[in-house]
């Protein structure tokens, strides 16, 4: 282990099972006992190496179905490799996708503690940070509505406000954020400056280019679940459009 | 054993977390009924009183108090019904949210059975107020339920662990499962009474911990009775070895549910 090393990702790989392939019954469980099939397996991530620092704000690109998605899960505990190992140094809260986690029928309010709960917060911390969240989203008018009732932008906002707020050593952050209005999407990535700042690890995946060349300390660009190239954001992304256009 | 370790490390967190889902669930369960929160008292209240017009007025059994010697075993095979297959049902429900964010998932179950857990405390709440109106004196017997509930939880808790898990992998266990508990319910002595079976098949029955709850219930609710220590420490070994082996069963099954779910 180094300390100064958020993740530390060697040799990984994943695998999927194709979803017809895989024994879902018990009849099947058994009848495969006897005769094995090829199973047919797609290779999400493929012997992956990569140091992510402590403080680092990376950015991954890369087209759809590269993998990135896959890792982000990996690295947040939802997968197991099917080999090679990661380590993560420290505690993580990721914003995945909107709506995960919230429950329409219910206030935003009482959204806010069960969201903060599944992100492994006590009550007491939530009620801490609950005025910066509301402040951040700029919701305080519709704390006592129910969920269902909010527009996209505003489940964005509450989502992200939550995420940013709890305090955790590395941020992970998914494509969710385009469905911000340009306003809140500034807002997010100051909120990321300056947990960058704080020393903060930062991984955010997106198809905004831009986005990531102003804001990324470093960045990645997958295909087909490997690393195609790594470094300042402006070369990566020079790369990514160079093979893009071959397409 | 991931589950294990994440609970010991951060164990207010993880309480935390069961009790927002407790208390979430609890809210949305009656979110636009009328009447609210009064169905969990209205729903036993209701089904109660049709079993005792029914059994008190028609069927007469040898059996003395035979009404509410159904309605004890009832109650408790309701929670254990109940609460195993909600557990299956809302990991099914929760598969999204166990596919996007990492959390311990052992906290789902938990808070399934827990909600289950409340309702069977109201159909107790129900059972003792309709027993308070009818001849049967109670006694402070009556306090030992609360031993055998907990003891039920528990049994209830570890089975819910290894069914819902073993159902994420085999969706089958979800068809054949209701069918095991309409069997489980003719097995476990509800509808009739310990004392109804030849004393030489005491051995068998009494291995479904289910049956010494019932019977131990009815004994202190009834009878004024309190079980032999022998079978209290029975009941007491069969319930950890139920939780301990449930609770393996799911801790090693969850890595998988991202996948299969």
């Amino acid at each position: 282990m180094n300390n100064n090393l958020a993740i530390e990702i060697k040799n990984l790989s994943k695998e999927f099972v194709l979803p017809h392939h895989r024994r879902k019954t018990l009849k099947e469980t058994i009848v495969n006992k006897f005769h094995k099939k090829n199973i047919n397996k797609i290779s999400a991530i493929d012997n992956l190496s990569i140091d992510i620092k402590t403080g680092e704000f990376l950015g991954i690109i890369g087209p759809n179905g590269a993998g990135k998605s896959t890792l982000l899960k990996i690295i947040s505990g939802i997968y197991l490799p099917s080999s090679g190992t990661v380590v993560v140094n420290g505690s993580l809260a990721s914003f995945i996708e909107l709506r995960v986690g919230f429950q329409k029928d219910l206030t935003a309010k009482d959204n806010i503690f069960l969201y903060g709960a599944l992100l492994g917060l006590t009550r007491n911390e939530v009620k801490n940070s609950y005025d910066k969240i509301i402040n951040f989203a700029e919701l305080q008018r519709f704390m006592d509505q129910k969920y269902k009732y909010f527009s996209s932008g505003m489940q964005l906002r509450l989502g992200f406000a939550i995420t940013s707020h709890v305090n955790k050593d590395i941020l992970l952050v998914d494509e969710a954020l385009s469905v911000g209005d340009e306003s809140f999407q500034k807002k997010c990535l100051v909120k990321m400056h300056n947990l960058h700042k704080k020393g903060k690890t930062i991984i955010l995946v997106s198809h905004n280019l831009n986005m990531i060349e102003k804001n990324c300390t470093r960045a990645i660009y997958m295909k087909e679940g490997t690393l195609e190239s790594v470094g300042k954001p402006k070369k990566v992304i020079a790369k990514y459009l160079r093979s893009d256009n071959t397409l | 054993m991931r589950e294990f370790i994440e609970i010991r490390s951060d164990p207010s967190s993880y309480f935390n977390l069961v009790k927002e889902m407790v208390i979430a669930d609890f809210k949305l369960r009656y979110q636009n009924s009328f009447l609210g929160i009064l169905w969990s008292l209205l729903q036993p209240m209701m089904l109660f009183g049709v079993l005792l017009f029914v059994f008190s007025v028609f069927a007469r059994f040898q059996i003395e108090n035979y009404a509410y010697h159904l309605l004890i075993g009832v109650v408790l095979w309701n929670f254990f019904s109940e609460a195993t297959t909600s557990s299956i049902n809302s990991l099914i429900q929760k598969s999204r949210l166990i596919k996007k964010i990492y959390f311990p998932r052992s906290a789902i179950i938990i808070s399934s059975t827990t909600n289950s857990f409340i309702n069977l405390l109201f159909g107790i709440v129900t059972l003792l107020f309709f027993m308070a109106f009818s001849e049967i004196n109670l006694d402070t017997t009556l306090f030992l339920l609360l031993l055998y509930i907990i003891e039920l939880f528990f049994i209830t808790l570890g089975t819910s662990f290894a069914v819902s898990s073993l159902s994420a992998k085999y969706r089958d266990i979800s068809y054949i499962w209701p069918v095991l508990l309409r069997l489980g319910f003719w097995l476990t002595p509800i509808a009739y009474s310990v004392s109804m079976i030849p004393e030489k098949y005491h051995f068998f029955i009494f291995l479904n911990p289910i049956t010494r709850v019932i019977h131990y219930s009815r004994d202190a609710l009834l009878l004024s009775k309190v079980s032999n220590l022998d079978g209290l420490l029975a009941l007491f070994i069969t319930t950890i070895i139920i939780v301990v082996v449930g609770f393996s069963i799911f801790s090693s099954r969850s890595l998988q549910f991202p996948e299969e779910l």
